[in-house]
């Protein structure tokens, strides 16, 4: 699939999701298989919510893989409903609208708090030699005299976004929980916009630390994923030129997230074939961006209700001190 | 006469049930090593009773667990077409490999499944398969389970010496490991799938990482033992079996506890590829 294609069929897919929202059946996604009889007859299809993020164009793919992956084994019509952001996912799904979605930590407890036991999470990614989380790490440039979490009180800091669980959320509250409160720990802050946006703003020398996700390891191996690695990959930038003063973690990789109240058949079967896929299909693997010998483990609520807390904790936080929180907007401190 | 002759149509009728053995209704799992032979829907033992009960429900039909005197005898009933589901050893599997194949294996630990691992060696050295790894010098990036002694395992399952893999030595991460491998510090760098990418996937297509190492081996070890269905179960079928037992250990840790011990072990179950209880067959 060219660009153009993938711009046009996104572009498509965007139209498809405003209608969709808006209540409209115009993307002809509802109409049930008149052949389909038992759990599949009482499901009708399958409708998937994703999360275009920064890249739409591997976003459809990785879901397309998805999608022809789970209409062979359900028989269900499989559909894939992009939207700009989890917002648009979690209202779809709220409403009924959609079975299926994967989405990240605080996404998913905000979804938690909307629809209570009508949505649970249900499989998350693990890697080769075991890990099933990610962290949040607090970076600084290498040349930099920062060497600790003390050094950088009345320094500058970049968040990424207030609904990122690593970047904002979860190292706000593991700061707490050691007794720094982050509001008035740094002299000033502000959100990056992005993972990327945040090294590149650190690069630049737009903050004194930044906060990223860290992944493929753990503070005592190192890490080999996340937006630093990427970059360097590209050759963007150096991973010695940064370091790592602190880090929070691990959270729970990002969960697939089902509506419950469809048959527990359905549930079983949509189970099964994704879980079974890194072992039956381990080229697809790559196709969905996961390394490969990656699997998916099964997950509970109770395995993100961390994420639910930290959600609630922080919007009492904003609600009793509104003044002091983070400019949004821009990168610049 | 003919009074006489319904008579034993009677008599025939009554009898066939014993003399044809035909099998019970429902969903039928067959494990060796029950408290009783034969097909029940009580089991005595209360984890047997509550894995049995866990399954009716999620199966939303009849389940029975049939009990056998050793694995041998499960396959053969699985091969006859008196099972859906069977518990197996690896052995007993090799009986029923042409109907058969495994769906569920015992994971170890958490941090510990059937971890698909490489070896690595230097093209120029043409080691290009497991056998022609004899009296390698390993490197290995941890000694955790997974980039350890799962691949060791798997390699001998494919037909690798592995006694003879000597010495062992073990670098920071696979970066420092095919620096070794290109130095002639070793013979084979033995890492995850996932660790290999890292190493060699980059960012740009047109740059070639790993252009001057061949993966002679690529593969996971032999499941021991399994949960193994016949090869014409209806795919949806298949993968709700799977969907129910791998969380099994979550929704119902005792049934998970009642299959470990007739698995030999295990915290939870994973799913796995057809071929995983074919030794040297993959």
């Amino acid at each position: 699939m060219g660009v153009k294609q993938v711009q046009k069929s996104t572009w498509l897919k965007s139209l498809c999701v405003v209608l969709f929202l808006s209540g409209l059946s115009a993307c002809g996604s509802d109409k049930p298989d008149t052949e389909l009889t038992g759990w599949q007859k009482e499901v009708g299809q399958l409708r998937i919510g994703a999360s275009q993020g920064e890249d739409s164009g591997m976003t459809l793919a990785r879901w397309t893989t998805y999608q022809e992956y789970l209409n062979r084994i359900t028989g269900l019509k499989v559909e894939v409903f992009q939207a700009p952001d989890y917002n648009g996912i979690i209202q779809a799904m709220a409403s009924g609208q959609l079975e299926l979605a994967q989405m990240g930590n605080t996404a998913y407890a905000n979804a938690r708090e909307q629809m209570g036991d009508k949505v649970t999470p249900f499989l998350a990614s693990r890697t080769a030699e075991g890990f099933s989380g990610y962290y949040s790490a607090l970076i600084v440039r290498a040349d930099s005299p920062y060497r600790t979490l003390e050094d950088l009180r009345g320094k500058s800091l970049g968040y990424v976004d207030f609904n990122s669980t690593s970047g904002y959320l979860f190292p706000r509250w593991s700061l707490r929980q050691q007794g720094v409160d982050p509001d008035t720990f740094f002299s000033k802050t502000a959100m990056s916009g992005g993972h990327t946006q945040s090294v590149l703003a650190l690069a630049n020398g737009q903050f004194d630390a930044v906060f990223m996700f860290a992944s493929g390891g753990t503070p005592e191996t190192g890490f080999t994923s996340g937006s630093l690695y990427t970059l360097a990959r590209r050759g963007a930038v150096k991973v010695s030129d940064y370091r790592i003063v602190w880090t929070a973690g691990p959270m729970p990789n990002s969960p697939f997230v089902i509506r419950t109240d469809r048959p527990q058949a359905f549930l079983d079967v949509t189970r099964g074939a994704m879980a079974a896929l890194p072992y039956e299909s381990p080229q697809l693997m790559v196709e969905l961006n996961l390394l490969e010998g990656s699997d998916f483990q099964p997950v509970t609520p109770a395995d993100y209700q961390a994420g639910v807390d930290m959600r609630r904790a922080e919007i009492a936080e904003r609600r009793a001190a509104p003044a002091q929180k983070p400019s949004t907007g821009s990168a610049k401190p | 006469m003919i009074r006489a002759l319904g008579f034993f149509l009677i008599l025939l009728a009554l009898m066939q049930p014993a003399t044809a053995q035909t099998p019970p209704a429902g969903f039928r799992v067959g494990i060796a090593g029950l408290a009783e032979t034969g097909c029940a829907a009580a089991p005595s033992d209360a984890a047997a009773a509550a894995y049995r009960k866990h399954l009716e429900g999620r199966l939303g039909k009849p389940v029975v667990l049939c009990g056998y005197e050793d694995g041998k005898a499960v396959a053969t009933a699985l091969q006859d077409g008196q099972l859906d589901l069977a518990v197996l050893d690896q052995p007993s599997f090799e009986a029923v490999s042409k109907i058969a194949r495994p769906i569920l294996a015992p994971r170890a630990d958490a941090i510990t499944g059937r971890v698909l691992a490489v070896a690595l060696a230097l093209k120029s050295s043409g080691r290009d398969t497991p056998a022609k790894l004899a009296g390698s010098r390993p490197i290995f990036i941890s000694k955790l389970a997974a980039s350890h002694s799962v691949p060791l395992q798997g390699l001998a399952d494919y037909g690798a010496d592995t006694k003879s893999f000597k010495p062992e030595q073990f670098v920071l991460d696979e970066h420092a490991g095919l620096a070794a491998l290109r130095a002639g510090q070793g013979d084979a760098l033995i890492i995850t799938a996932g660790a290999r990418q890292r190493l060699c996937r980059g960012d740009d297509p047109k740059i070639v990482l790993c252009g001057d190492v061949v993966e002679a081996w690529r593969g996971r070890p032999t499941a021991q033992t399994g949960l193994v269905v016949r090869n014409d179960l209806p795919e949806a079928d298949r993968y709700q079996l799977v969907g129910i037992h791998v969380a099994l250990h979550q929704e119902r840790p005792e049934a998970m506890t009642f299959l470990a011990t007739k698995l030999g072990g295990g915290i939870a179950l994973d799913p796995t590829e057809a071929t995983a209880m074919q030794k040297g067959a993959r």
